[in-house]
């Protein structure tokens, strides 16, 4: 009974969540017109997911399993859930309005996220495949109606269709996997796995044992799914498709939330299954996995480099370069060592904040009325000229361009060079100049846009629309991207303590 | 130095600009009333920076031989990377003119900036931050954070106030640079992986294999040969020259360059002394080229600043040719070269910049006869050129003169050659002085022609006087460069014994260093 108890205090913040599900549920049916509904609603998510996260702040630090080892509640998961939650938080501040603006206000749109969120809590807390999967499903299904939200456009429902469609191969294929590691291991639990392929590795020195065999491919099968997730090369074709068919806000969740999640997953795994502290990889068929996963984030860097080159609609742009720079995270993950997953962390950090910032700007900048568009800046040549009119705007907006081409001294020069720094101490110059060198050529696309702000003239007068939401985390992630390199101390520290517990040292 | 002590003077150097730009960012923009004060501002805060320059040459000791000023705090945790700053004699002068060169420019662009006024000082006073860092830094990542960060303020400045080219030439300034400096990145963060440190001063005792040494040298080569620049990679200087407005000329002329013989040395000579002394003939060799090479270019432009950019490689063709000798009078003389290059070559901008107000050409068929009507214009213009041909007396005079007596001591070939490249020097700065302001005056609009303003008088005579002042008393700075330079040379000492000399030209020579 007292572990139960336990178990369930340490499970609040995941309760809450769906208790205000269903809330949120039943009171919709009460309200007597939906538009006055999403209006409270809107304004009370805002209480809601700030008591998430003091709930989550609540949770004790000491590591935890939680109802029979399928939940792990430790400073990592507390970290990544309060990571998320943050981008929610930034995220929903600034959509409220742009979603308005795009007509896809509703009351289900707050459940689902609630829902999303409650995924997303279940795959970070997760300590084996099947909580993952049942995480993993909630979260998926929550996004495949929220990218489908704009129920009359017809890109929309071709996006939502694709996403729909592929995302459920890519669970399809994890479920396969995650049956054929059961079969060879006898357990889906992390650290179960871990111990079993180490034991037998050590058993049969001689030939590839079964086990070994079998949980191999299975990884080989969830990983596929995990890089589906994450789009990376050969697996990102449903980027730009269903970034470009979505609406804008849901882009930004999209671009960031459930990746965040799949790669602290992943960061995990890693960890306890390819790290350079564990034995049995490199005598093992395992040995494969890196170089093959530090293959596939190469070449997503290379085609979200170049992808990224001959696109106009910024939603495509975004996917692309949202490839390549997820190429670069998981490049420094796929080292194993400490030194390239703090790397990962920090990059990924640095790409949230950059990102933020961007989508908030976007999501601020309007064509005109009686312009043959409407809505939210579509293209990136609509960006032309800004300067003159909006000086502030685009300052940051070329701040955050300059930032992304990883120049210093902002934030994305110091994710990049802990990220080089990481490979050439684990021997891989070569990797590091191509690195280094992708980074020039996405400077140009970058610096394009900069061109575009500020020494061409403006074809569209855009207008900015200016609440309060939009500048809250426009000037939070500036601010994070201008005096990272004054004050970069706590961040660092605290990136290299998670990184050493989840490495063991 | 005692009231100084603990006091970071060159913090606060650095960063008073960037507050300054913060402060400019802040004012308020009103159309037609707002203009005066900023620019008074940028000026008074510029104006700042070089009193607070002036005060750190007053307490800056040159019979020291270590760096002053020292600042070093903890920067990045985890890693072994710290903020450190000092100065030595090399760049108390780098620093000197820099900030001096900032103000006349502010000037400068008091009435051709058109538009975007605001935006144009804060980053003029950003990039002065930048450079400034670049040139009092003592540790590599930072030294490259401010060599880059100098690019976006005049990637900016040239593309959004330049010609009608200038998104062309911006990204060409911008990549070309960029792409040299990816490798200097790619180089320091090897060096750290290598001796857990990126400290100057510390890498500077380390004693690299002669492997490393090559392909580490290379790498930096790459960004400061660029930078510079040096012949092959020097394509990007005239078409950023032409586009740039008249102020990005003179900064990118007078003081960016620079960066890239800064560069040299304070990085590539004393960390890889085996590779540099390797490269040493190839790197003379080319000098050589260049100079010849980019002066016959020179006799052949119609435009005027293509002719000064050329003019440029030329003069920068003496700087590598001088450092790259190891001679105490070639290092002297580079040294000179870039800091006179930096007052003259911005000078003779500034007046195309004048020249180009009033007829709105830059082309040389367009001009004729403008002394009858500019004879103050014609003195000071004649001055400059005098200076870059290199007369005594003048600033170029000394910088030249000191080159080639150190190249005389290891290949008296190379002064053939060089001295080719004075003589033509003399031929196309001459001729266009010839064009521009002697001759018929053809064109009925030139009567109109106003001379001087007091503004751009004052603004003139700042850098003839400063010309002569070099030419005539260079001890004032020769005197600091004693100790940094014997520095350099030192680490040549260690090498001498190790190392069969590699100049096997004439008389099988060399290095023989008075000093050793």
């Amino acid at each position: 009974m007292g572990t139960i108890l336990r178990d369930l205090l340490c499970f609040i913040p995941e309760l809450t969540l769906g208790g205000l599900i269903l809330i949120f549920l039943g009171g919709a049916v009460f309200l007597k017109k939906e538009t006055q509904g999403s209006v409270l609603f809107g304004k009370v998510m805002f209480g809601v997911l700030g008591m998430v996260g003091i709930l989550v702040l609540l949770q004790n630090l000491e590591p935890l399993y939680i109802f029979n080892r399928l939940f792990i509640s430790d400073t990592y998961t507390i970290f990544v859930k309060v990571l998320v939650l943050s981008i929610t938080i930034c995220i929903y501040s600034f959509s409220f309005s742009s979603l308005k603006s795009e007509k896809v206000i509703g009351v289900e749109l707050y459940v689902f996220i609630l829902m999303a969120l409650l995924g997303m809590f279940m795959v970070i807390g997760s300590n084996d495949f099947l909580s993952f999967y049942l995480g993993m499903e909630l979260q998926n299904i929550a996004f495949y109606v929220l990218v489908s939200f704009k129920k009359d456009s017809l890109k929309n429902n071709e996006a939502a269709i694709k996403y729909f469609i592929l995302g459920v191969v890519a669970s399809g294929i994890f479920l396969f996997g995650a049956s054929l590691l059961y079969g060879a291991v006898g357990s889906l639990n992390f650290q179960d796995i871990g111990n079993v392929l180490g034991a037998s590795t050590l058993e049969s020195s001689s030939g590839i044992p079964y086990a070994l065999f079998g949980a191999g491919v299975g990884l080989l099968f969830i990983m596929v799914s995990f890089l589906f997730k994450v789009s990376i090369v050969p697996f990102h074709m449903w980027a730009p498709d269903v970034y470009e068919g979505s609406p804008l806000p849901i882009v930004a969740f999209l671009a960031f939330a459930p990746k965040v999640v799949i790669l602290s997953v992943i960061l995990r795994l890693w960890a306890l299954l390819f790290s350079e502290t564990t034995v049995f990889v490199a005598s093992s068929v395992l040995k494969v996995f890196p170089p093959m996963i530090m293959g596939a984030s190469l070449l997503s860097i290379i085609v979200g480099t170049f992808g990224a080159f001959g696109q106009s609609n910024i939603k495509r742009f975004l996917a692309y370069t949202g490839i390549s720079h997820m190429g670069f995270v998981v490049l420094g993950i796929s080292l194993g060592n400490y030194s390239g997953m703090h790397a990962a962390l920090v990059y990924l950090l640095s790409y949230i904040i950059m990102g933020i910032g961007f989508f908030a700007s976007l999501g601020a900048l309007r064509y005109p009325p009686g312009f043959s568009r409407i809505g939210i800046v579509k293209d990136l040549s609509d960006l032309k000229g800004l300067s003159k009119t909006h000086p502030g705007m685009s300052f940051s907006l070329a701040i955050l361009m300059i930032s992304f081409a990883g120049l210093p001294p902002l934030i994305g020069f110091f994710s990049k060079l802990y990220l080089l720094l990481s490979l050439i101490e684990t021997g891989f110059v070569g990797i590091a100049i191509l690195g280094g060198l992708s980074s020039v050529v996405a400077a140009v696309y970058y610096l394009r846009i900069v061109k575009d702000l500020y020494f061409e003239d403006a074809e569209v007068s855009l207008e900015v629309v200016t609440p309060l939401s939009f500048f809250i985390p426009l000037f939070l992630s500036l601010g994070g991207t201008v005096f990272f390199c004054i004050y970069a101390e706590p961040v660092l520290l605290y990136v290299s303590i998670l990184m050493k517990m989840l490495l063991g040292r | 130095m005692d009231i100084f002590d603990g006091f970071p003077l060159l913090s606060l150097l650095i960063f008073l600009p960037f507050f300054g730009a913060v402060f400019v960012f802040l004012i308020p923009q009103t159309p037609g009333k707002t203009e005066k004060n900023i620019k008074n501002t940028a000026l008074f805060i510029a104006g700042c920076t070089f009193m607070f320059s002036l005060l750190i040459w007053g307490q800056f000791d040159p019979s020291l031989g270590s760096y002053q000023f020292v600042e070093n705090k903890e920067w990045l945790p985890g890693l072994n990377i710290r903020y450190s700053l000092g100065i030595d004699g090399i760049s108390l002068f780098f620093v000197l003119l820099t900030t001096s060169l900032i103000p006349l420019c502010i000037l400068g662009s008091w009435e051709s900036i058109k538009h975007q006024q605001k935006e144009f000082l804060i980053f003029l006073l950003v990039l002065e931050t930048f450079i400034l860092g670049a040139f009092c830094v003592l540790d590599l990542l930072l030294f490259y954070i401010f060599f880059e960060g100098t690019l976006i303020p005049m990637f900016l400045i040239i593309g959004i106030w330049g010609g009608e080219r200038r998104i062309y030439a911006a990204f060409k300034f911008f990549f070309y640079t960029l792409t040299g400096s990816i490798f200097m990145f790619i180089a320091i963060l090897f060096l750290y992986f290598k001796t857990g440190t990126t400290s100057i001063p510390d890498l500077a005792l380390y004693p690299f294999e002669s492997s490393l040494q090559v392909w580490l040298w290379l790498a930096f080569f790459a960004s400061f040969a660029i930078k510079l620049p040096m012949f092959p990679f020097h394509t990007w200087l005239p078409e950023a020259h032409v586009e740039a407005p008249t102020v990005g000329s003179m900064i990118l002329a007078g003081i960016l360059l620079k960066m890239g013989g800064y560069g040299f040395l304070r990085i590539s000579l004393p960390f890889f002394p085996e590779a540099s002394y390797r490269f040493a003939p190839y790197v003379c060799g080319l000098s050589i080229i260049g100079i010849v090479y980019a002066s016959l270019v020179a006799l052949v432009q119609r435009d005027i600043k293509k002719l000064i950019a050329y003019s440029s490689i030329a003069h920068m063709g003496f700087v590598t040719l001088g450092i790259f000798t190891f001679q105490r009078e070639g290092l002297n003389g580079s040294i000179l070269q870039m800091l006179s290059h930096g007052v003259l070559s911005s000078g003779l901008f500034l007046c195309v910049g004048i020249l180009y107000e009033r007829v709105h050409s830059r082309d040389i068929e367009a001009y004729g006869g403008i002394v009858s009507f500019m004879p103050l214009f014609s003195v000071f213009f004649m001055s400059l050129i005098l200076g870059a041909i290199g007369l005594p007396g003048t600033a170029g005079f000394v910088g030249e003169f000191l080159v080639i007596l150190g190249t005389f001591q290891v290949s008296p070939l190379m002064v053939v050659g060089a001295g080719f490249g004075i003589i033509l020097s003399a031929v196309y700065m001459l001729g266009l002085y010839r064009k521009v302001v002697f001759g018929p005056v053809e064109k009925i609009r030139f009567q109109k022609l106003k001379d001087l303003s007091m503004r751009e008088g004052s603004l003139l005579f700042f850098f003839v006087g400063c010309m002569f002042w070099m030419g005539l008393y260079p001890n004032s700075f020769i005197g600091a460069l004693h100790q940094p330079i014997s520095k350099i040379l030192e680490y040549y000492g260690r090498q001498q014994d190790a190392l069969v000399p590699i100049f096997k030209m004439k008389n099988s020579i060399v290095f023989n260093e008075r000093e050793l």
